[in-house]
């Protein structure tokens, strides 16, 4: 049995290949295990995600999973144009092959816009915030 | 000799398209009815995650105020039946897509999402039952197994054997 790659790890290796979102977010993109540094103690550019789960295929290794997304800024306009290059980089993409580890390469093979944007500053610190989330199908499998 | 039937259905006929209409449009609103009955058992007070859990020592009381106000809305789009699961309560979207504390924790509480996958387990059984009603022989007057008045042609004719 063939190992499942990790999902977030591909889209961490697909969002960090996209010159125009790393630009954006001032390279700085964050998902799980780490998650936001300890470092950021002011809203500035930056895109926090996770991966929510969903369905696999029974008979061929894809996986159509949902990946929540939380776009920031120093400004809620700011954190918007970050949404917007998230959802240029994302939405209605196909067969993009992600290299996620030395001689390990995914395939990406849809995402999709499925929820948002909603403007949602966070309610705590009170950080302009995006959120929304897409679904991605990607294999299961290293190519 | 025996006399069999041949139905044709047309799906151009008005009474077809009038039926799917109904009985998309109660389908999805039946699949929606189903997925905010559990998201309101998801945020039930004691079952739900409770007010600001992640301050222990929250002087706030569990009211029940997301549970109740969580309501379905049928909206249909053209072609396209749909059913919406919605709250105009603000925490329920913080609750759903999360917050994180000044110590920088990130705390989620999915409620809605959830309740519509669990929702869709349903779609089968539902379907069967609302089809049942809007695209069944029940309440037709028949001539032998064919409906007299369904949204289908009947040709009779004689075959030998």
């Amino acid at each position: 049995m063939t190992t499942r790659l990790d999902s977030d790890s591909i889209m961490y290796g697909y969002l960090t290949s996209v010159t125009a979102l790393m630009t954006a977010t001032g390279n700085r993109i964050y998902g799980p295990p780490l998650g936001v540094p300890a470092g950021i103690t002011e809203p500035k550019t930056f895109i926090k995600f996770s991966c929510d789960g969903g369905p696999g295929h029974p008979d061929i290794p894809m996986s159509s999973e949902r990946f929540s997304f939380s776009c920031y800024g120093s400004k809620q306009s700011e954190a918007q144009s970050v949404f917007r290059a998230l959802f240029d980089a994302l939405h209605r993409v196909g067969r993009q092959e992600v290299t996620i580890s030395a001689g390990v390469t995914a395939l990406l093979r849809r995402a999709d816009l499925e929820s948002g944007p909603m403007d949602l500053p966070e309610p705590e610190l009170g950080w302009p915030r995006v959120v929304c989330a897409f679904r991605v199908v990607f294999m299961e499998r290293a190519l | 000799m025996r006399v069999t039937a041949r139905v044709e259905v047309n799906l151009r006929t008005r009474e077809v398209k009038a039926r799917g209409a109904g009985f998309a449009q109660e389908f999805a609103n039946a699949i929606a009815e189903k997925a905010a009955e559990f998201a309101r058992r998801n945020v039930a007070p004691g079952r739900g995650p409770g007010p600001h859990p992640h301050r222990p020592q929250s002087p706030h009381i569990d009211t029940g105020e997301l549970m109740r106000s969580i309501q379905v809305k049928e909206q249909p789009m053209g072609f396209l039946k749909t059913a919406i699961i919605w709250t105009d309560v603000p925490y329920g979207a913080h609750l759903e897509y999360g917050w994180t504390t000044r110590s920088g924790t990130h705390w989620r509480y999915p409620w809605c999402l959830p309740a519509v996958e669990e929702a869709r387990a349903y779609a089968a059984v539902i379907a069967r039952s609302t089809a049942r009603r809007w695209l069944s022989d029940e309440g037709f007057v028949q001539a032998g197994r064919v409906n007299l008045v369904a949204p289908t042609t009947a040709t009779f004719f004689p075959e030998f054997d």
